[in-house]
């Protein structure tokens, strides 16, 4: 038996660069919450044509984890594995967005807790509740201690 | 020109920074350093990890509800330039920035002063459960006090004894 590598193994793991690279990047998990909630998404997914490509001429589909599996055995074995158990708990907050990256950035004021997320598809939480206030109503609002500040309105604050 | 906001930690992205990756459903997802891409190709949850700034706010840590936050917004139609607009626009921003780190710094303090409270109570009760180790020189100081008030008795007891033994 020769030595095994235990050092520099993460740059050199060509299943670990694999798994971690774009090219046939296997479906994100705001992709896959869509297939879940989206009724349209979801009988599509669920009722799959057969394809002789795919493993088990893709009738056995598990969505949580975007897997085809050889047979019903080995679909209903995956759903007792840990993986399946992990996935489906990740899969029950609501999926991180750009718009919430923005708000966090300062860009809108809503932000949620990952706890206060369970919402069904469709209501945009993080937005919710802002078309309301304009700038100039807002502005105004904050005024009270700051006479010197002018009147604002709309469309330019990120006009450069 | 447009200031991107980064996807994973939400920095800002200034022109000809960062890595743009469209997904094969051509959604954008912009990163503003390797670090943030890698991060998602590791399929991590910005909302776990506790460097970016949506984990900040989420967990309280950051001033995240406020009226200060409504003003920077993505628009799509430009404005076309106005001297006296961009005069008033400056100072509002000026003011806004004024106003939020004045919030900022008193969400800080108040943050800070519930932290005090907890670790103040924390070592109260450390204090209150190792007791034994911290009594026994409380206990000494105690027997020593005691020892000096009965020095003089115990002087003139020797020397009644001295007496007794000369005679």
């Amino acid at each position: 038996m020769t030595r095994v590598r235990r050092k520099r193994v993460h740059k050199n793991n060509k299943e670990f660069r694999k798994s971690i690279r774009t090219r046939r990047r296997p479906r994100d998990l705001d992709q896959i919450y869509e297939d879940i909630h989206d009724p349209a998404k979801n009988q599509k997914m669920t009722n799959q044509p057969e394809d002789e490509d795919l493993p088990g001429l893709g009738q056995f589909y598990c969505l949580e984890c975007a897997r085809y599996f050889e047979g019903p055995d080995h679909l209903s074995k995956h759903k007792l594995s840990k993986q399946h158990k992990q996935r489906v708990r990740e899969l029950k907050d609501e999926p991180y967005t750009h718009e919430e990256a923005e708000a966090a950035a300062g860009m809108g004021r809503a932000i949620k807790s990952p706890s206060q997320v369970n919402r069904p598809l469709g209501v945009t939480p993080l937005l919710a509740g802002l078309g309301a206030a304009t700038p100039a109503s807002v502005l105004a609002s904050l005024n009270t201690a700051a006479p010197t500040a002018p009147p604002q309105s709309d469309d330019h604050m990120s006009h450069n | 020109m447009r200031l991107e906001k980064c996807f994973f930690c939400s920095s800002t992205i200034y022109p000809g920074h960062g890595t743009m990756f469209v997904r094969n459903d051509s959604k954008v997802f912009r990163f503003c350093r390797s670090k943030c891409h890698r991060n998602f190709k590791m399929k991590r949850n910005p909302r776990k990890v506790r460097w970016t700034k949506a984990f900040r706010k989420a967990a309280g840590k950051e001033l995240a509800m406020d009226t200060t936050f409504e003003f920077e917004k993505r628009r799509n139609v430009p404005v076309r330039y106005d001297r006296d607009l961009m005069q008033t626009t400056l100072l509002a921003m000026k003011r806004i920035r004024e106003i939020r780190e004045r919030r900022e710094t008193q969400f800080y303090k108040n943050r800070m002063k519930a932290a005090k409270e907890k670790q103040i109570k924390e070592i109260e009760t450390e204090i209150e459960r190792n007791i034994s180790l911290v009594s026994l020189p409380a206990a000494r100081k105690i027997a020593r006090e005691q020892a000096e008030k009965l020095a003089p008795v115990k002087a003139i007891k020797e020397d009644q004894d001295a007496k007794i033994a000369d005679e």
